[in-house]
């Protein structure tokens, strides 16, 4: 089967980083945040002198909730992980960048709504108001910089969420410590009260995932050129933008408020997760449709891929189907593992990640008699026959300077020291 | 088993192509949008809302405008703020006479009565009985600066970040706690929406600098 032409191609197999010398947007990203971290560690200094304890309690618990919810968001990307340098600037943005550039914006369009509508009216509604649009406009910017820095990164949908949610995640960290000491007032128990109310109770719906909407938006407008007519290209892009300001605009509202009257108490700690719950679920079922639609793409692109490569030396049927899903990834890892112990199922994870590469030169090289194709296809056997020496098969010397003779290179081989093939 | 020390074989030595060129694409004019988005979303709402000069600073109080705090204490009142509301501030004890001015985007409450603790007293004493009954969560600085007002009291000030009933926004602001040797204590209360506070200090603290006795 062909690969459908209906389907934008990804660049899978191409890497860059974040450390574009030449680029001017770089620099832009890099003036940026290096003022919004003045700004920000000031205002955290600050905090951390007046209750080093709460400060420090603070960011243990976040990072508790950080890790997890990083390596989620990294690794729902299946096939092509995004450069660490480019992610963590992501992160950075969305905690020093967006944050500093939202203080003045929530001011300045803070004080437009107080003059318009009075302060009684601002009390209730300025958060809904401003910051929305505000905080996510300049939340979108990180990643807008950060495509115009890598623009070949940012080549399908999951890869806008990824970048997306990191820029949100560290939105959210950074938010949260400044209400942890600020609003709930810095003691333990005050940061206890904010880490259950911001975290525990409402943690999946906040920033990460609005900002993961908007990157969708930025990915889909970005990679779909020449694929989508403009106009369809924008309205998504908006779309997406709007819903995930529209999600925040609620939640920073008084609408459909259910949280119960403080002081809280017994089965007021339940209503709090309800109220939540009704202000955010709304937009995580979507999210997670979103996510699970851009993955069945991935699925179509990599079966697009690959399907012309299936018996071909580096890729048999089973392997396919092995490789389009992670369960059955790692089922064949921990086999290969259970036959011939730790260095086999090394040995099959690369075997793996190779014929997901295989993918990637099979969408760059349109031939299929492209020389590289042909390399890949022959590493990858290589590949395969080492797994089937450490499973148990027939045992000739193990290859490599350490066990052995290393299994003869491939025709047109060029000597060592030549770059390796791109990995995923 | 196979042998445990074996490593993977060397990997293909092929060189892979250079990636195709990017289809051109226009570099500065997205670069610009951003640059733009930046300064009209962080910087045009203060346009708009016409309040450069406090960003510069607020215009001095002005002498010819003071307003009677209680009978013998009066403050200044900057161009653009106005007196909203005379009360009596209830504490322990009895009430206080207060004015509240406003600016539209800032407020400040102003307290008088006799007072024969000290400074840090009187400032406690605000917080606790006129702060901390009304607020669901409050922070206060550990920390008071002490400064004079124009007439030479002495006093002390301190931040607060609280969460009130009712109100969706948290509330920042400074209390500054004055004596007199005439036995007076003074207190102003100057708050505004969280995050709105720095537009505000340099009025608030000029009018607290205005207090007079006599």
């Amino acid at each position: 089967m062909m690969a459908d032409q209906r389907l934008h191609r990804p660049h899978w197999g191409y890497q860059t980083g974040l450390f574009q010398w030449g680029n001017p947007a770089f620099w832009l990203f890099a003036l940026l945040l290096l003022g919004g971290a003045l700004i920000i560690v000031g205002q955290l200094a600050g905090f951390l002198s007046y209750s080093p304890t709460g400060f420090a309690l603070s960011w243990l618990l976040l990072l508790m909730y950080a890790v997890p919810v990083f390596l989620l968001v990294y690794t729902l990307d299946l096939y092509e992980r995004e450069p660490i340098s480019l992610v963590v600037a992501a992160l950075i943005w969305g905690a020093v960048g967006a944050t500093a550039l939202s203080i003045f914006g929530n001011t300045g369009w803070g004080l437009v709504i107080v003059n318009l509508f009075g302060e009684e009216f601002a009390r209730n509604w300025v958060a809904a108001l401003t910051a929305p649009w505000i905080e996510e406009v300049f939340k979108a910017l990180g990643i807008v910089l950060i495509y115009l820095i890598a623009r070949r990164e940012i080549d399908d949908i999951m890869d806008g969420f990824v970048y997306g949610a990191m820029v949100g995640l560290g939105f959210t960290l950074v938010e949260d410590v400044f209400y942890f000491m600020g609003a709930f007032g810095g003691d333990v128990a005050g940061v206890l009260t904010g880490f259950y109310l911001r975290v525990i109770a409402s943690g999946f719906y906040g920033h990460v995932l609005y900002s993961a909407l908007a990157g969708m938006g930025i990915a889909y407008f970005v990679t779909r050129k020449g694929f989508v007519p403009e106009a369809k290209r924008w309205g998504v892009a908006v779309g997406l933008f709007l819903i995930a300001v529209f999600a925040h605009f609620l939640w920073n509202s008084p609408l459909l408020n259910f949280f119960p009257q403080q002081p809280w108490e017994g089965v007021d700690w339940l209503v709090i997760i309800f109220a939540t719950a009704v202000k955010g679920l709304p937009l995580l079922i979507f999210v997670v449709l979103m996510v699970r639609l851009a993955h069945q793409r991935e699925h179509l692109w990599l079966r697009a891929a690959l399907e012309t490569e299936v018996g071909k030396p580096g890729l048999t049927r089973e392997e396919l189907e092995a490789l389009d899903h992670p369960a059955d990834r790692k089922r064949a890892r921990r086999e290969a593992a259970a036959r011939g112990g730790p260095q086999a199922s090394k040995a099959m994870k690369k075997l793996q990640r190779e014929q997901i590469n295989l993918a990637m030169v099979a969408t760059r090289s349109h031939d299929p008699n492209h020389p590289d194709l042909q390399r890949q296809h022959e590493y990858c056997a290589q590949l395969r026959e080492w797994v089937q020496r450490f499973a148990g098969g027939p045992t000739p010397p193990p290859p490599g300077p350490e066990g052995g003779t290393p299994p003869p290179p491939p025709p047109g081989a060029t000597p060592p020291g030549s770059p390796p093939p791109p990995s995923a | 088993m196979g042998d445990p020390t074996a490593t993977p074989p060397p990997p293909p030595a092929a060189t892979p192509p250079p990636p195709p060129a990017l289809p051109k694409e226009r570099t500065w004019l997205p670069l610009l949008g951003v640059i733009v988005l930046i300064i009209v979303v962080g910087f045009g709402g203060f346009v708009v809302a016409g309040e450069p000069r406090q960003v510069a600073g607020p215009p001095d109080p002005d002498p010819l405008n003071r307003i009677d705090v209680i009978q013998g204490v009066t403050i200044a009142v900057i161009p653009g703020w106005e007196v909203i509301d005379r009360y009596q501030q209830p504490v322990e004890g009895g009430e206080v006479d207060a004015v509240r001015l406003s600016s539209g985007t800032a407020s400040i409450d102003v307290l008088a009565g006799t007072y024969d603790g000290s400074a840090e007293d009187l400032h406690l004493l605000y917080v606790e009985q006129v702060l901390l009954p009304y607020a669901d969560q409050l922070e206060i600085s550990h920390q008071l600066e002490t400064f004079t007002t124009d007439q030479g009291h002495q006093g002390v000030r301190g931040f607060y970040l609280g969460v009130f009933p009712d109100v969706q926004a948290p509330i920042e602001g400074e209390v500054s706690a004055v004596l007199t040797p005439e036995g007076l204590g003074l207190i102003t209360d100057g708050w505004t929406v969280e995050g709105q506070l720095g537009q505000a200090i340099d009025a608030t603290r000029a009018m607290t600098g205005s207090l007079e006795v006599g």
